[in-house]
């Protein structure tokens, strides 16, 4: 199957939503189980792809090509590197596990399965696609299940059933109130959100056909481009164009990061959107942004990339400290967990913007880590909701004793999102902050205190939920006992532990995509290195000279410590 | 033959992952005796494993003994490495006995949710054996940070007072925010590292071991900066004088076993002589850094003493005088010399006895008042002479009376600080004074005069239980307080070392004293 | 000047299909007098076999490549000509399907609806392969008599009467700026065949008659500012028709723009690149804005279908052999997507009787199989990947950017945006709201079949494109010498604005 494994990845899913179409609602179990088996067709090729994948080789792996039109230069050419392939890996995990999550969704089945399956789907394809036009074909894909995914299963807020005026209710539904403090419609915002994306979806388009246009290669693809393109020194507006096409490229991606102040969008989505929907939306579909930037203004225009980064810099630290603090306020456990995550994307654009070796690793490992924690918050927000139907935190309380697994979870999720040492998180963590600090020392610092924050608005929120009196109203809620409800909380949290415990391959995996990268983009090339087939690591600062320092004979404790190991062996 | 055998045995990893494993052993016991009495086993063996280490350790070397070294993460220099010199493991056998005890207190005063209280137990003793045993910087933090969830739970559920939730969430906040600043400063100090490494061609690109960092120097601008970081996070969890607020809530609202590792085991300034001191010596050698930090050990002092004058409730007199305590400990490190580190380190150890020991004391009180405020008591010695009797022992024991462990530490501080700088020592005097003053005017207004009116005549003194706390507690008060040499003798290598490191002019004398390892 | 009309056997092949249409429209016209009380259903698959022959006919050509001009270049059949041809058959023969059952609603003249229908379908064929002013002139006339009378053909409906008097004197307004044009521009240039235009020198004469020809065509094609009757005439008109209007006359009318536009106008593309990129920009944002206050399907459909036209301009407007291409393909997908919707809407209001947007609410659960595939016709209209309609707005933008017309691009990328948003609240009327009745919604054969046949050309065209796009770019060969050469590099200021 080998060389084949990227098509079953991103097909199964499709063959999955095309055979549900053709089974009877009235036989879930069968729809149900067509959904699983598909995922669990693109879970297990993505973990081979995932350990097939060779970080000393590097570069594209299992690639695919197939001509799709010739007079627009456009294949349908599909491959991972070692940016993708986590990725990959995390969307089938939340695929799999959002197939669970959603076991129990009583309308429409098949239909909610469907649109499941093709917005996973459609995820997947933009994190393997190397031709800039399927790229964005999966990119603007995966947006339209969104709306149908929120409006038909999704929930309404709190504020928003209260109201009783139908003119407030129609002004909330209306697009053009923006700002809307958490008391939206579901409809509001599935048509929010995709209208959003689009927008700025367009932008990235513009950016991508302008690409095509001044490379004059006739080609969108990835490769050919990032060799060939010669975008630098068109002058245009009194700029030169390569600028003009990196700011729409990426503010056009930067929205779905969601990238302050480009977030808005986000938190009503995932409020609004059944849980399964915004495991994937927060797990997955954000990080296409990221990866977007990366596969297109990363690639393509490495030297704008350097000079223009500095803007995701200053923007970064208004997402993690806006995010934090709204979280903090926030009433909405869905709003708290939305707001965290797109407060923690900032420290991936963090990572990204250092433009370093280990910070863009540490970004890429942070997505993944990412994708794993929110996935459990979102999965025991959902049980939550479909125990109570609220997801309004002071009414809640003292669930702790209705549902002591959910709640112990629950811990490991907060621990996970903090990026408590042991899990995945705290790996990704260190190294954004080991990575960027010569950079963007205020950044880190900023970052930092935002950790600080989220341990606040989660614990916070834990205690809401699990702890304290219980509202008698909830006595009949239960705990998640059968295996399908345990399952995806227990692979997500098997998964982000392991990988904080043994992070080797992951990290490997991760450097082999990003050191050719960084190489183009920075011009320092890693030094040839040691026994585990790893680079070096060697970013700008070390070509400035060390400063002296009064010497300090260090000599004697070192000879302790060479003895002691000596005594250990 | 046991060289050979503690050669190979990996006893340090067995004494860190014992409890851990333990704690997941229990969960399958559903019967709760057999839960009590499985943990103490536990911790008996814990103890055992930790006396057999103490046993083992070679005195008056600077060595790292019993060492153990595993990849972690190779690519970013993380390594399990585990080791115990004379700094740390007195703190292993401290931490041990400690948690007998507290399992012994526990045995009875907990009545609810009882398998969960003893897990968390011991996992707060896993982390904590972690941090006095990690030498991998980042093994280090994953202790420090894992030791806030125990915890946290042991606040928020077994606390006894109101606000327990407000207090643990408090502790846990203040400590994270301390140690993400810590994080960056470990970042830097391996930033700093891998510049220099990648300078000098070594074959590791980044590293967080102690040892490995040592080797390298670090520009004075750099340390000043990590020095802050990495202070900011020892001195929230120490807690040193202005970071201090969280610890009375979590010492009054949490339980008493949680009270007593808080107040018993000085993470903090452990931190600073373990870390902070060696790794940054100029750093912490520069006029300004040692005039602050001596100062706000100073105002510590005064401070607490002069706020546990007058706290009607007796935890929380307890913990301003543990935050007074911790301010003759900085005094005493700060003031970098051979006598002050010495005395420091030993008055660590000391409070890990007395005011621990104080606070089983509260706990028995409490246990018997349902409350630790003065009016519920007054001339209790008659009632419960036993209990007065010890309860001044180890009160006597923490203001530092001739003849137990405290007097022993303080001196030597107080010995330390004056060779330092005059005034500080004298400052540093009056502490003695204040402590005295609370610690015996509210033992007088409690325990003796005329019987309190709340004081029930069938109040019973202290049973088999207590007693052997209580006992077990005196005789190593009275043994260091007698007999310190071993425990001197213990960190002397360490000590002298570290302060060859800090005055570099003596490295000859450094040299002697490492020579004579095993 | 004197037509000699010699005709040769050979010749006469190359009107082999318009004859055989016709001869086989008396067929339909004698069997329906001859037997008043035959079902009318069987004169609809009669009609529909003699299209469907014609079908094959064109295919034979177009696979054998046939190609030739008649009478002097009036008449001029190429592979364009073939495939317009092909187009407006296979939209007639869709809409004829869509509307058998619709004909019961009629009160008259139910068996003349269908030889209506195909002699405006002969009509357009005629306008396919016009080459010169004249015979453009005749066809179009031709095409549109149908249309006057099926537009009007709910004699009882007052909206119908009134969209049919709307578009008979639009109509033939437009038909007399039509005529006065053509005798300026004969006037000028004393020429009336494209071929022989092209090196003639841009006169204010000239360019007032084309003008006016292009006000004409434009009328045809609904573009703005001559959609004025599109609304009304959408909405009064007999859905089908409807249907049949918002294809086939355009398709039409495109193929005489294009000859006109690139092959006699062909030398002056710098001048008229600015009029088509003014009218694109205004008919796509007018019809999309407008189409969002909409409470009427068709309506709806009729505002998407001015903004559809702007999208087509675009390819127009970049003038070259790719803008051409492009314009083809669109209207491959437009075909399928537009013709979907309306066959969606005509079952419905079957069902329910009306065709409010309110109607719609919770067809996800009437019938499931009638709301997503409208909700794939919209999508594609909208153009959402991987629906036909994605690729060809795609195609068009690339081929557009390729001209540097970014202005116009950008427009139209924002435009999507705009449509969407309509679009989806048609979905969400039938997704997301619940029924008022539950009742099911029961579909008749052949819409069904023309259904299945709009999602299969929605999906196929859009999953596979490669034998659609050879099939266009095949079929506008001829052009690629008439269009002036592309513009190279790009003048800075037609970043700003072309």
């Amino acid at each position: 199957m080998g060389e084949y494994a990227l098509l079953y990845i991103l097909f199964a899913p499709f063959a999955g939503a095309l055979a549900l179409i053709f089974v009877s609602n009235r036989q879930p179990m069968l729809v149900r189980g067509i959904a699983a088996s598909a995922a669990f067709v693109s879970l297990v090729a993505s973990l081979y792809i995932f350990y097939g994948y060779d970080p000393v080789q590097g570069g594209f792996q299992f690639v695919q090509k197939f001509a799709w039109s010739r007079e627009l230069g456009i294949a349908l050419y599909l491959g991972v590197d070692g940016i993708g392939t986590p990725l990959v890996l995390a969307s089938s995990i939340l695929l799999f596990a959002g197939i669970f999550v959603s076991w129990h969704i009583k309308d429409r089945t098949k239909e909610f399965y469907i649109w499941l399956l093709i917005l996973a789907a459609a995820t997947i394809g933009v994190f393997m696609s190397l031709d800039l036009f399927f790229l964005y074909f999966f990119y603007e894909m995966s947006v339209i299940p969104m709306y149908l995914l929120l409006g038909m299963w999704g929930s309404h807020t709190k504020k928003y059933l209260e109201m009783t005026d139908p003119e407030g209710l129609k002004q909330r539904d209306s697009v053009g109130f923006i700002f809307n403090f958490g008391s939206n419609s579901k409809e509001y915002a599935a048509m929010k959100l995709v209208l959003f994306l689009s927008a700025f979806a367009v932008a990235a388009l513009m950016g991508i056909l302008l690409i095509y246009k001044f490379s004059g290669l006739n080609t969108f693809d990835i490769l050919v481009l990032r060799e060939q393109a010669q975008l630098m020194n068109i002058p245009v507006l009194g700029t030169t164009l390569d600028k003009i096409i990196w700011v729409l490229v990426f503010f056009g991606f930067a929205s779905i990061a969601p990238l302050w102040p480009l977030h808005s969008w986000s938190p009503v989505g995932h409020a609004a959107a059944p849980a399964a929907t915004s495991m994937l939306h927060a797990g997955v579909l954000m990080k296409l942004g990221h990866f977007s930037i990366i596969r297109v203004a990363f690639e393509i225009l490495p030297e704008t990339t350097r000079e223009l980064m500095p803007i995701a810099a200053v923007l970064c630290m208004f997402s993690i400290i806006y995010g934090g603090f709204v979280a903090f306020y926030a009433k909405d456990t869905k709003y708290v967990i939305g707001y965290s995550s797109s407060s923690h994307m900032g420290y991936v654009f963090l990572g990204m913007a250092a433009l370093n070796y280990i910070s863009l690793s540490g970004a890429v490992i942070y997505m993944f880590a990412h994708a794993m924690a929110t996935g459990m918050l979102f999965a025991m927000a959902g049980w939550v909701y479909d125990q109570t139907h609220t997801r309004d935190i002071p009414s809640l309380g003292g669930l702790s004793n209705k549902m002591p697994f959910v709640s112990g979870c629950f811990i490991v999720g907060c621990m996970a999102s903090i990026g408590m040492p042991g899990t995945v998180n705290f790996v990704a963590e260190i190294m954004i902050v080991v990575g960027s600090w010569n950079k963007y020392p205020l950044q880190v610092i900023v970052a930092m205190l935002g950790i600080v924050l989220t341990l606040a608005y989660l614990f916070k929120m834990m205690r809401g939920l699990f702890y304290g009196p219980m509202n008698q109203k909830y006595s009949h809620a239960h705990d998640a006992v059968a295996t399908v409800d345990r399952l995806p909380l227990l692979m997500m949290i098997a998964i982000s532990i392991g990988f904080g415990i043994f992070p080797m391959h992951l990290y490997e995996v991760v450097r082999s995509g990003v050191d050719p990268l960084i190489a183009r983009i920075t011009h320092v090339v890693p030094v040839a290195d040691n026994s585990e087939g790893l680079k070096r690591v060697q970013d700008d600062a070390t070509v400035t000279e060390h400063p002296a320092l009064p010497m300090v004979s260090h000599q004697p404790i070192t000879q302790v410590s060479e003895a002691s190991r000596g005594g250990q062996e | 033959m046991l060289e050979e055998l503690t050669a190979v045995f990996p006893i340090l990893s067995c004494i860190l992952f014992l409890p851990v494993v333990g704690a997941i052993v229990l969960w399958l016991i559903d019967d709760e005796d057999m839960v009590r009495s499985s943990t103490l086993t536990i911790a008996l063996v814990e103890l055992a494993l930790s006396v057999f280490v103490l046993l083992r350790f070679v005195p008056e070397s600077a060595a790292m003994q019993f060492a153990e070294r595993v990849e972690w993460i190779p690519a970013l220099g993380i390594s399990y490495h585990l080791a115990v010199d004379g700094i740390s493991v007195l703190f292993v056998g401290l931490t041990a006995f400690l948690s007998v005890l507290v399992v012994i207190y526990s045995w009875d005063t907990i009545r609810h949710q009882v398998k969960l209280y003893m897990m968390c137990l011991l996992a707060l003793e896993t982390t904590t054996m972690g941090v006095f045993l990690s030498l991998d910087l980042i093994l280090f933090f994953v202790f420090w940070e894992l030791m806030l969830i125990p915890s946290y739970f042991l606040i928020k559920l077994w606390g006894g007072g109101a606000d327990r939730h407000y207090a643990a969430l408090k502790f846990v906040i203040y400590t994270l925010l301390g140690s993400v600043f810590m994080l960056v400063g470990i970042a830097l100090l391996d930033i700093n590292y891998h510049q220099w490494a990648s300078l000098h061609h070594s074959d590791h690109a980044y590293s967080f071991d102690l040892l490995e960092l040592l080797t390298v120097p670090i520009p004075m601008s750099q340390q000043i900066l990590i020095f802050w970081l990495m202070f900011l996070g020892f001195a929230f969890k120490a807690p040193v004088f202005p970071f201090h607020t969280w610890l009375p809530d979590a010492l009054l609202e949490g339980p008493i076993g949680m009270a007593v590792v808080l107040a018993g085991l000085k993470l903090g300034t452990f931190g600073f002589i373990r870390f902070s001191i060696p790794l940054l010596p100029d750093a912490s050698k520069s006029d300004t850094i040692v005039t602050v930090v001596v100062v706000l050990g100073l105002c510590a002092i005064l401070y607490g003493a002069w706020m546990a004058l007058v706290q009607p409730d007796f935890r929380r007199l307890l913990a301003y005088s543990s935050v007074s305590h911790l301010g003759f400990v900085v005094v005493g490190l700060f003031a970098l010399n051979y006598q002050g580190l010495q005395g420091s380190l030993l008055t660590m150890i000391n409070l890990g006895f007395s005011t621990a020991g104080l606070f089983f004391i509260a706990g028995f009180l409490y246990s018997r008042q349902q409350t630790t405020e003065l009016s519920a008591f007054g001339g209790m010695a008659k009632q419960v002479p036993l209990l007065a009797t010890f309860f001044l022992i180890i009160g006597l024991a923490s203001i530092g009376l001739p003849g137990t462990n405290g007097f022993v530490g303080e001196f030597l501080i107080l010995l330390g600080a004056f060779e330092a700088k005059w005034w500080v020592g004298s400052i540093a005097v009056l502490g003695v004074i204040f402590g005295a003053a609370y610690f015996l005017w509210y033992y007088e207004r409690s325990m003796l005069g005329p019987l309190g009116s709340s004081v029930k005549s069938t109040m019973s003194d202290l049973q088999l239980r207590e007693m052997v706390i209580a006992v077990s507690l005196s005789i190593m008060i009275l043994w260091i307080g007698l007999y310190p040499s071993p425990f001197l003798r213990i960190m002397n290598g360490s000590v002298q070392a570290l302060v060859d490191r800090l005055h570099h002019d003596k490295t000859a004398a450094l040299e002697q004293s490492i020579t004579e390892r095993r | 000047m004197t037509f000699v009309l010699n005709l040769s056997f050979s010749d006469l092949l190359l009107l082999l299909p318009e004859i055989f249409l016709t001869c086989w429209l008396c067929v339909v016209i004698t069997v329906d007098f001859v037997s008043p009380q035959l079902p009318k259903d069987r004169l609809a698959y009669l009609s529909v076999g003699g299209l469907l022959a014609t079908l094959g006919c064109l295919a034979w050509f177009d696979v054998n490549q046939v190609s030739g001009t008649l009478f002097g270049d009036m008449f001029v059949l190429d592979r364009m000509a073939i495939f317009f041809k092909i187009f407006i058959l296979g939209a007639t023969i869709l809409v004829i399907l869509a509307s058998i059952e619709y004909v019961d609603r009629f009160t008259l003249f139910r068996g003349e609806y269908y030889v209506l229908v195909v002699m405006s379908a002969l009509g357009m064929m005629f306008m396919a392969s016009a080459n010169d002013l004249l015979s453009v002139f005749v066809s179009l006339e031709f095409s549109t008599l149908g249309f006057y009378i099926l537009v009007s053909y709910l004699r009882d409906d007052l909206a119908s009467n009134e969209a049919g008097l709307k578009f008979f004197i639009l109509g033939v307004f437009a038909a007399g700026l039509f005529a006065y044009g053509i005798s300026l521009v004969y006037g000028e240039t004393g020429k009336l065949v494209f071929s022989d235009m092209t090196s003639t020198q841009a006169t204010p004469g000239l360019i007032i008659g084309f003008l006016l020809i292009f006000a004409a065509l434009g009328f045809k094609i609904g573009a703005v500012p001559f959609h004025s009757w599109i609304p009304d005439t959408y909405h009064g008109a007999p859905t089908p028709v409807t249907a049949f209007l918002s294809i086939a006359p355009k398709g039409a009318a495109l193929a005489i723009l294009l000859r006109i536009f690139l092959v006699a106008l062909g030398t002056f593309k710098p001048t008229w690149i600015y009029l088509l990129v003014v009218v694109s920009i205004v008919s796509m944002t007018y019809g999309n804005i407008v189409a969002i206050a909409q409470r009427n399907i068709k309506r709806l459909l009729a505002y998407s279908g001015i903004a559809q036209i702007g999208n087509v301009l675009i390819g127009l407007a970049a003038g070259t052999k790719m803008g051409n291409d492009a314009i083809l393909f669109y209207l491959l997908a437009y075909l399928f997507a537009n013709i979907g919707a309306f066959a969606v809407v005509i079952a419905v209001s079957q069902a329910i009787g009306r065709d409010e947007i309110e109607d719609y609410r919770g067809l996800g659960r009437r019938s499931p199989f009638l709301a997503f595939s409208m909700l794939l016709f919209l999508l594609s209209l909208a153009g959402v990947p991987p629906l036909a309609g994605f690729i060809g707005k795609l195609y068009i933008f690339i081929a557009a950017i390729k001209e540097g017309l970014y202005t116009l691009i950008t427009v139209g990328l924002i435009n999507i945006v705009i449509s969407m948003y309509y679009y989806l609240i048609v979905v969400k009327q039938m997704y997301i709201n619940e029924p008022i009745d539950p009742s099911p919604i029961s579909i008749s054969g052949p819409m069904k079949a023309v259904i299945y046949v709009g999602l299969a050309g929605t999906l196929v065209i859009g999953i596979y494109p490669q034998p659609f796009t050879d099939w266009v770019v095949a079929a506008t060969l001829k052009f690629a010498n008439f269009v002036a050469p592309a513009a190279t590099v790009t003048p800075p200021s037609l970043l700003i604005g072309s």
